[in-house]
């Protein structure tokens, strides 16, 4: 499980003078869901798309497999299954015919892998339809498909779950968990969509205007999460009022829904309640909770700005 | 690199460009052997003549020698356009192009792949329109006597000749297309480009020599000099041949290198 299998060190990606990725040392271990976080532009694909070799590294290595040199690395990687920007198919072909191309590609023998791919991913009845009529989310699953063909080592999955309805994200949560759990498969995957990264991912990498800003596993997350009450009123701003004054506590935040996140007294919530009882506030709802990945997230991505 | 080429052989004969580029070569010949039926039985009117340029009577087996020692240079490079605009251009509109260099094959392979099915294929195309062309014509004019051993050999060689042609053409039509990374885009370039070469250097080499050395020495020239291969031309055989071997190392090198440096 501490087997390393991606390492970058300061990988670093320029146009011009332009650096979209700055100092990427990111380490990526053997058997674990690598989420990779960060919003539109962050630079998640620049970074995949140079573990996938199809960029240039403009500074810094990338370790693949052990392997630290160029032909080493480029030999690496046909034990990688990708899927980068979207999925890229050709239109004018079935799914089977799709993977029959990647197959020969890849000097698959027997095309058993095929049937048993379109099985995995939900698409073993398209028959002869042309990928060209296929809805978005089945040419995601196709896409997924001829990643994981080859039966990688390392799946690198750019926002797969784009355009999946909701049994389809079930479903492909499932069977990255599967391959992770019952193949050993590592997998890194990036999605802007947070909540599904955080049910399956076991390591986050949050990456900001092209730095990575946090690496850490699921439970540090946890750890790391604030704690907070959760508290909605009867009447919002009478409440507010009474905890700068009365509790003397500025530590909070009013979401747009009218629920208010304390972050104070998280361990003596019974306080709260008293002090906003006694003031004549009716209390809906006062529960202790955690910052999910989405509130880390933020607090991190808005640490990051400032 | 076996692998890479069956793929990109299963690919083409899954493509959709290829298959209409052998049906428009069939139609071409149809429609070429009829007009000189036509123009033979003079039910054209008056003002339309076919040239032929032979002077023998017209069956099937001159036609296919005809078609063998002369074919349409224009033709061929539109052929090996078309297909390269369609099949490598498009491997970037699709974004194939990225499942293919993820798989960590060498881009000098994949490139070098990409070349040879696109030479291949145009043979194909070019075959088609010798064989149909061939076929039409038996059908209009009955297939005549069968050509000589000396016919067949000078047949021989300038087909051998016009694939190492095709090559070069394939060898420059699938480094624009990659360059290009847009079908559309693509086909215009690879036409301009043969205007260029072809059309107006031919222009530039009356007024200027080193135009004139210019055309002389590339494969836009050669393809409607093949003719002369039977008048025994002194060093034109080896002049072509390497002509067309310097041209596909080049623009199959440039290709390649630009591959190798470019960001897919």
């Amino acid at each position: 499980m501490n087997d390393v299998i991606v390492k970058t060190k300061h990988m670093t990606k320029k146009y011009g003078k332009h650096k979209v990725v700055k100092d990427i040392n990111m380490h990526v271990q053997k058997g674990s869901i690598y989420g990779f976080i960060g919003l539109n532009g962050a630079g998640k694909s620049t970074c995949l798309r140079m573990i996938a070799g199809l960029t240039d590294v403009s500074r810094g290595t990338i370790q693949l497999f052990n392997e630290t040199n160029k032909r080493g690395v480029n030999e690496a990687r046909k034990r990688i299954g990708a899927m980068i920007e979207g999925p890229d198919l050709y239109p004018h072909m079935t799914a089977r015919q799709n993977l029959e191309v990647v197959r020969m590609q890849r000097g698959i023998p027997g095309k058993d892998c095929i049937s048993h791919t379109l099985k995995q991913v939900g698409l073993e009845d398209t028959g002869k339809k042309k990928v060209r009529t296929f809805s978005l989310g089945m040419k995601q699953r196709l896409g997924i498909a001829i990643a994981l063909l080859s039966s990688p080592e390392l799946l690198i999955l750019d926002e797969p779950i784009n355009g999946l309805d909701p049994v389809g994200v079930v479903e492909m949560r499932q069977l990255l968990k599967d391959l992770s759990e019952e193949h050993g498969v590592t997998i890194i995957i990036s999605s802007h969509i947070l909540t599904e990264v955080y049910h399956i991912a076991t390591h986050y990498g949050i990456i900001h205007h092209g730095e990575l800003i946090e690496q850490c596993t699921r439970e540090e997350i946890e750890e790391k999460s604030q704690a907070y009450i959760c508290l909605r009123a009867d009447d919002r701003e009478k409440a507010v009022t009474i905890i700068e004054e009365k509790l003397d506590e500025k530590n909070y935040e009013v979401l747009e829904d009218g629920t208010i996140k304390l972050y104070a007294y998280v361990d003596n919530p019974k306080v709260v309640s008293r002090v906003l009882h006694e003031n004549g506030v009716f209390i809906e709802e006062l529960t202790p909770k955690h910052d999910t990945l989405e509130g880390y997230f933020t607090r991190l991505v808005k640490g990051a700005s400032v | 690199m076996m692998n890479g080429l069956r793929a990109e052989g299963y690919k083409l004969f899954h493509a959709r460009i290829f298959w209409a580029l052998i049906i428009i070569a069939s139609f071409l010949s149809l429609a070429m052997t009829s007009l000189i039926y036509l123009d033979e039985k003079g039910i054209l009117i008056e003002q339309i003549t076919v040239e032929t340029g032979m002077e023998e009577s017209l069956t099937g087996f001159t036609m296919l020698i005809e078609s063998l020692v002369e074919p349409d240079a224009f033709f061929i490079f539109l052929f090996a356009a078309l297909l390269s605009s369609f099949f490598v251009a498009g491997e970037y509109t699709n974004g194939t192009i990225k499942n293919i260099v993820s798989t960590g094959s060498k881009r000098l392979i994949i490139h070098v792949n990409k070349f040879i099915v696109i030479w291949g294929a145009t043979i194909l195309v070019l075959l088609t329109m010798v064989l149909t062309f061939t076929l039409f014509s038996s059908i209009y004019f009955g297939f005549g006597t069968f050509p000589t051993a000396a016919e067949w050999t000078v047949a021989g060689k300038s087909f051998g000749l016009t694939c190492l042609i095709i090559g070069a053409y394939s060898g420059i039509a699938t480094c624009l297309a990659m360059i290009a990374r847009n079908a559309a885009v693509a086909i215009f370039a690879l036409l301009g480009f043969y205007l260029v070469f072809s059309t107006g250097i031919d222009m530039l080499a009356y007024r200027y020599t080193i135009f004139e050395d210019l055309l002389r020495y590339s494969v836009f020239d050669y393809m409607r000099n093949l003719s002369l291969l039977d008048e025994g031309i002194d060093n034109f055989v080896s002049r072509l041949v390497s002509t067309a071997i310097v041209t596909i190392v080049l623009f199959v090198g440039a290709g390649v290198l630009l591959f190798q440096r470019k960001d897919i």
